[in-house]
């Protein structure tokens, strides 16, 4: 159990989210495997982020709300998948591991860290890095609000000590 | 057949499904002979396919289909094993397999040859029984037939001769822009639904 992921999902859930398009990354991972095993939910495992990306997007045009999930690095593939989903104004929801900066552990993050929010940042995609005192499920619930209504790509980042496991209960 | 022969003759057969063309002279020559609102027009490289894809997964009553150039589903090829992990039965990919890269003076060859497309698909999964190699109008026109009317996904490798309309100063261009072609899709499927 892991209350982030839950209420991640319960926010796609709420929001209308019927389709996630995503890359394995073992900080979403509790994300994507809830939402694997959600009837209500269709999944598919994208060889590229970037491919996720053009799908979500395939997906939009056809009157269907979706999320890719990915690595931080995967952003850093997407540079002109984004860049065409902007301009042609079919926006994309992404939920992306890192891109914050506090509690990275490993050096070998700092490339895909830098990758992800370069293409963000480049594009002048909406964003927000996930805080731990956020409430996941309303944080999702108006971040999609933002891409249906004003119809551009958001990129949710989620750092890995955000995306933590559920504190044990107390004894009463 | 060269790349405008293939092209009219997919023109005249689409009816009415979904068509999502790859970057390059293939999409000026589809919307000379038959400008359709379900259609985007120059994607970018390596992803017309996926989009197709995702429409696919999105509205599967819809017939749809992607047509690139062999160099742009080159760069797209891990899109191949997506979709045999997921296989839309109302998808088709048509890939224009003319052998060079359809830019400059169209001169640089493409990797793999024309011919070996097929058994890139059926090496991703693909059911061979779906992938078609066709190098005449005839052949090619009776695989877009059953495409459009049989379970798929169907991948079509339509084999043809250098011409001049591969050359990036010789391109037929659509009289609808990126965010156009967009916006007419997503309408029409809209007002489909």
């Amino acid at each position: 159990m892991n209350d982030v992921a839950l209420a991640l999902h319960a926010g796609l859930t709420s929001s209308g989210v019927q389709h996630c398009v995503y890359l394995p990354d073992s900080v979403m991972n509790p994300l994507t495997a809830r939402l694997e095993a959600d009837p209500a939910i269709a999944t598919y495992v994208c060889a590229r982020e970037d491919e996720g990306v053009a799908m979500s997007a395939g997906l939009f045009l056809a009157g269907q709300r979706s999320v890719a999930i990915m690595e931080c690095s995967g952003i850093g593939y997407c540079g002109l998948i984004l860049a065409r989903c902007q301009l042609q104004r079919t926006p994309v929801f992404i939920m992306a591991s890192h891109g914050g900066l506090l509690g990275e552990i490993f050096d070998y993050h700092a490339a895909p860290a830098a990758a992800g929010r370069g293409v963000v940042a480049g594009l002048g995609l909406a964003q927000l890095v996930l805080r731990s005192d956020d409430d996941p499920a309303e944080i999702v619930r108006l971040a999609l609000q933002t891409v249906h209504a004003q119809r551009q790509s958001f990129v949710l980042f989620v750092p890995p000590h955000v995306m933590k496991p559920a504190r044990p209960r107390r004894e009463a | 057949m060269n790349r405008g022969d293939v092209v009219r003759a997919f023109a005249e057969l689409r009816g009415d499904a979904v068509v999502v063309m790859g970057p390059g002279g293939s999409s000026g020559l589809l919307w000379q002979a038959h400008p359709h609102p379900a259609t985007i027009y120059n994607m970018e490289l390596a992803y017309a396919t996926p989009v197709a894809l995702g429409i696919a997964l999105g509205a599967p009553e819809r017939r749809v289909l992607s047509f690139e150039g062999d160099g742009s589903l080159f760069a797209a090829t891990p899109v191949l094993g997506t979709i045999a992990r997921y296989p839309p039965a109302n998808l088709s990919v048509i890939v224009l397999a003319n052998g060079i890269w359809g830019t400059g003076d169209a001169s640089i060859a493409t990797t793999p040859h024309a011919t070996r497309w097929p058994d890139l698909a059926v090496a991703c999964g693909w059911n061979s029984q779906r992938v078609v190699i066709a190098d005449a109008l005839g052949p090619f026109r009776d695989a877009v037939r059953r495409s459009l009317s049989e379970s798929g996904p169907w991948f079509i490798c339509a084999v043809t001769e250098r011409s001049s309309q591969d050359a990036s100063g010789n391109r037929a261009r659509p009289s609808v822009d990126a965010v156009e072609t967009a916006d007419l899709l997503r309408r029409y499927l809209a007002e489909k639904r």
